[in-house]
């Protein structure tokens, strides 16, 4: 998943700058992901320049990444403003803070390792998904324990702590919300409908939250249950949700369970598989809508039609193969293609339009299935990629195609 | 963190080039979900946009 995010940001800085190319280190960085974002989001455009600048921002690294520098503040003033409760100005611990900074890097660092000891295999899923961590002044954090925020995808804050433990439960908290925010970009996951939705009430404090809240607290919660089996009889910080993480998962679950018409197909399909309900009706209807779309896609597709990529549409795959396609407009659009679409992508480019004949016929060689089931999976694929005005059908072939 | 901290320049294919992708083998399975699925996520404005965890005592709207 990690290497599908970092294909997306690679696309978005494509289509902003042709030709800049984003290191891991860079496509990872939470301040640049928050300046991609913000492009991507229509709210301006993307300056390299300004890429470069905040990641040189210094950190130490204790199994994650701790924000060291002296300009910690400047440097994450939007997530320090995001997440600021009223009338708080939270500010970041860092080097200039002298011995009180070493002696936090030293808990976060037994945190850090406690953590991988507790729950090694959680600890490897969910901190791959933080790139980096800020602790907040105790006086300056309004009473935050920890913090994220979608905006500034992969950056962790939390209140300067006392104990190891409050660090590892922490990381689960956070790192559960940094993994849901990859996944909202990386799979099918939730979408416009997720605005309109009915909002959850929970119980404890009757607290109002709109959908993807909702599922970003159910995940953390149900993390944090999990990682409650692992502690034993370790102590536990003041403010530790661990002891009540398995009812609240269950009641918001539950909830989610009642409410999974408006989720898509990989949100329906974490949520069974955590709370471990069998795939119901809702499961099923995704298979099926893709059945209606195909009858409506398809019937477009011509079996003597012959098809190019747009040429202001930009495409890169990730190590998994699945492509990332961006279609230059501001802001750009962004779309993820499944396997059939990746691979239906690479079969195209933009100059020689491809025959449906020749496609159909690598499709049956390269996929092992009869024409016919070839033929059914090249429409779908190429009907949607029609639809979303990623490629072109064209009323004849050119010559180069048959040289190819 | 050993990569590099500034973006780098690559040769720019022409505009005309297209896509020049591997043939990969793509996955035998029928067809579940969409072919082609919108990123909506950057253009959806949540109000606030923060997920905060703070002490009981401060405030109810804790996540």
């Amino acid at each position: 998943m990690v290497d599908e995010r970092r294909a997306l940001y690679r696309l978005a800085v494509d289509l902003f700058a042709p030709g800049a190319e984003l290191s891991d280190n860079l496509a990872d960085h939470p301040i640049v992901r928050y300046e991609i974002g913000r492009a991507l989001a229509g709210h301006g455009g993307l300056d390299l320049a300004r890429l470069t600048e905040v990641a040189a921002m210094r950190v130490r690294d204790v199994g994650v990444a701790v924000v060291s520098d002296p300009a910690g503040a400047e440097l994450l003033e939007a997530p320090l403003r995001i997440v600021a409760p009223p009338g708080a100005s939270p500010q970041p611990l860092t080097e200039a803070d002298g011995d009180r900074f070493d002696t936090v890097l030293a808990i976060v660092a037994d945190g850090v390792r406690l953590f991988r000891e507790l729950a090694p295999e959680m600890a490897e899923d969910l901190l791959a998904h933080v790139s980096a961590l800020a602790v907040l002044k105790r006086e300056t954090s309004g009473g935050v324990v920890s913090a994220s925020s979608r905006y500034v995808p992969g950056i962790v804050l939390i209140d300067e702590p006392s104990l190891p433990i409050e660090v590892a439960e922490a990381l689960v908290h956070e790192g559960a919300h940094e993994k849901f925010f990859d996944l909202a970009i990386t799979k099918e996951f939730l979408d416009a409908r997720a605005d309109g939705a009915d909002y959850f009430e929970n119980s404890w404090s009757h607290a109002r939250w709109p959908l993807e809240q909702t599922f970003a607290a159910w995940h953390a919660y149900s993390c944090l249950a999990q990682f409650n089996f692992s502690i034993g009889a370790e102590q536990l910080g003041p403010d530790s949700l661990l002891p009540k993480a398995r009812e609240r998962a269950n009641e918001i679950g539950d909830w989610l369970l009642a409410h999974e018409g408006v989720l898509r197909a990989d949100s329906r399909r974490l949520l069974h598989g955590l709370t471990g309900e069998r795939t119901g009706q809702g499961g099923d209807g995704v298979a099926v809508r893709s059945e209606v779309d195909c009858a409506t896609l398809c019937a477009e597709i011509r079996e003597d039609g012959h098809f190019r990529v747009l040429s202001d549409v930009r495409i890169r795959r990730a190590n998994t193969g699945r492509a990332v396609v961006g279609r230059v407009a501001e802001p750009p659009a962004l779309y993820w293609l499944d396997g059939d679409a990746s691979w239906l992508v690479g079969q195209l480019n933009g100059e020689n339009p491809t025959s449906f004949e020749l496609l159909l016929s690598r499709a049956t060689e390269e996929w092992h299935v009869s024409s016919e089931l070839a033929a059914r999976r090249l429409r779908s694929s190429l009907g949607s990629l029609v639809s979303s005005a990623l490629i072109e059908s064209t009323p004849v072939s050119t010559n180069s195609e048959k040289e190819r | 963190m050993t990569t590099p901290n500034q973006p780098l320049r690559r040769p720019q294919a022409p505009q005309s080039a297209g896509v020049t992708l591997p043939h990969l083998p793509a996955g035998a399975g029928p067809v579940i979900g969409q072919p082609v699925n919108s990123v909506d996520w950057f253009r959806r404005m949540p109000t606030g946009g923060g997920t905060v965890f703070l002490r009981p005592a401060e405030v109810e709207q804790n996540d």
